[in-house]
Formats: structure tokens, sequence, C-alpha cells
């Protein structure tokens, strides 16, 4: 395998690409396994729909942007919000994120067989 | 290339004993590059942390970023040589457990390394269960 080392992308254009810094796809259901990964050494169970991506190589800085979405495990009709904290753990080591649904009334913390999460910078 | 990971954390927060015994799943993508030899010190990310935890004590979070040396060490550092799995769970429980679980005395045993099969798979069960000796 080669390594390519550059400190920009650029399309043919001229226009700046910016890849991501980190992503993880892991099933959060049953026994819950990452299904593939860049730049994370790990995630953690917090519990119910709660869960922390802990990254290999740490971003440089805390102000990164991310993106996260879950699938939701049923047929049932209702929403799957998937998001952080305002307060939660959002470090340049981890990231906090969690699932919840409005199969009750209100959303409340919810599995995901499918949690996508990325971040960028 | 290794195959899955047989280990998993099992852990509890100091600070918050009432909550959910958490679980930490090692990436194997993670795993194969420890056991090539290929991470740097443990020291290199316990500075970053302790650079990142010293900014949020003094406020200074919101514009954070890392001096440039300390995180190019990530990659620069001279890397360690090769480590068995157990050695690299190991590594991992000094990398991504909340450095409190394992530094610090407790009554008892604030983290394991265990099978994966004794996790339960059922989260009713999880929530419900409890790190023992």
């Amino acid at each position: 395998m080669s390594t390519i080392k550059v400190d920009n992308l650029q399309t043919t254009g001229g226009a700046p690409l910016h890849s991501a810094r980190a992503w993880v796809n892991f099933n959060g259901t049953g026994t819950v396994s990452i299904r593939d990964n860049s730049n994370v050494s790990s995630i953690t169970d917090n519990g119910t729909g709660t869960y922390t991506s802990n990254f290999s190589v740490a971003i440089p800085s805390s102000n990164y942007s991310y993106a996260v979405s879950a699938v939701w495990n049923s047929t049932a009709s209702s929403q799957m919000h998937a998001g952080r904290r305002n307060n939660s753990v959002m470090t340049t080591t981890a990231f906090y994120h969690e699932s919840s649904n409005n199969l009750g009334s209100a959303f409340t913390p919810s599995d995901s067989p499918e949690f996508v999460s990325t971040v960028f910078y | 290339m290794t195959e899955y990971t047989k280990y998993r954390v099992v852990f509890d927060d100091p600070d918050n004993l009432d909550e959910t015994t958490k679980v930490l799943i090692p990436a194997k993508e993670w795993l194969d590059e420890a056991m090539a030899g290929k991470l740097p010190p443990i020291w290199v990310y316990w500075q970053l942390q302790d650079d990142e935890n010293k900014a949020r004590e003094e406020g200074r979070i919101e514009s954070f970023s890392h001096d440039p040396e300390k995180h190019e060490l990530q990659w620069k550092a001279p890397r360690i040589g090769p480590l068995t799995e157990e050695e690299a769970m190991e590594y991992l429980v000094m990398k991504d457990l909340p450095r409190k679980c394992w530094a610090e005395e407790h009554n008892r045993p604030m983290f394991r390394i265990v099978r994966t099969e004794e996790v339960p798979s059922d989260r009713q069960f999880r929530n419900a269960w409890e790190m023992v000796e």
C-alpha cells in the first residue's frame, strides 16, 4: 500500500477538497460492533442509544464539524433522531452522540442497527 | 490482519456509579495497527488530553487548538513496536477510557477486559448489568 502526503487537495479546476477526519459505521443493537471506520480506535456503548467515538488521531481543534445519522429499527411509524446533546462530550479525542425515536409521545433514547458518525475539520 | 477481536472493555464512571456499565468496542483497524507496531508512546495522547483539559478548566475550550508540534507527535514520534492483542487492549484502556477509571485508586476495580461473549447482547439486560469483581 502506498501513502500520499499532501498539504492541500484540489480539484483539477483548483477548487479545494476536504476529506473527513474520521468516520464510523456501527451496529448499535444486540452485540454492538463496528462495521467499518477511518481514524476511530474504538466506540463506547454508554447505554441505550448513546455512544462515544474515540479517535485514533486527535482532531487538531475542538471546533470541528460533524454529521450523524441513525437508521430506525422498526416498521412502526415514527421518526429517528441522531445528534449530540449540548452539554455532552465533544473533545478533540472523543465525540459523544446519541439516537432517539418518538415511538411514544416524546423522543426517547433508542438503539439503531446502523449509526453513522462523520467528523470534518 | 487480525480476526475481529474477542475482547471488550467494561467500565464504570467513578463519578457516576448509578449509570449503566459502559462497554468499549475496539476497532479492528486500530488493533491491526497496534499489532503491527504503528502506535506512538501513550504519553503522546496523554499530553494532548492534558492540554485540552487545562484549556477547559481555564475557559479557553471554545477556541482551543492543539500545539502543532505536540499534535504531530501522533505520527512523528518513534513507534513503540508490535503489541500482542492483550497488550493492545491495555494500551486502549489507557488511551480511550477516562483516566480516573484506571489511574486512581477506588474501593473496587472500575474496568475489566472481558471476552465479547461475556457482555450481554440484550440491551435491557445490559443496562441493568453491573460490573463485579
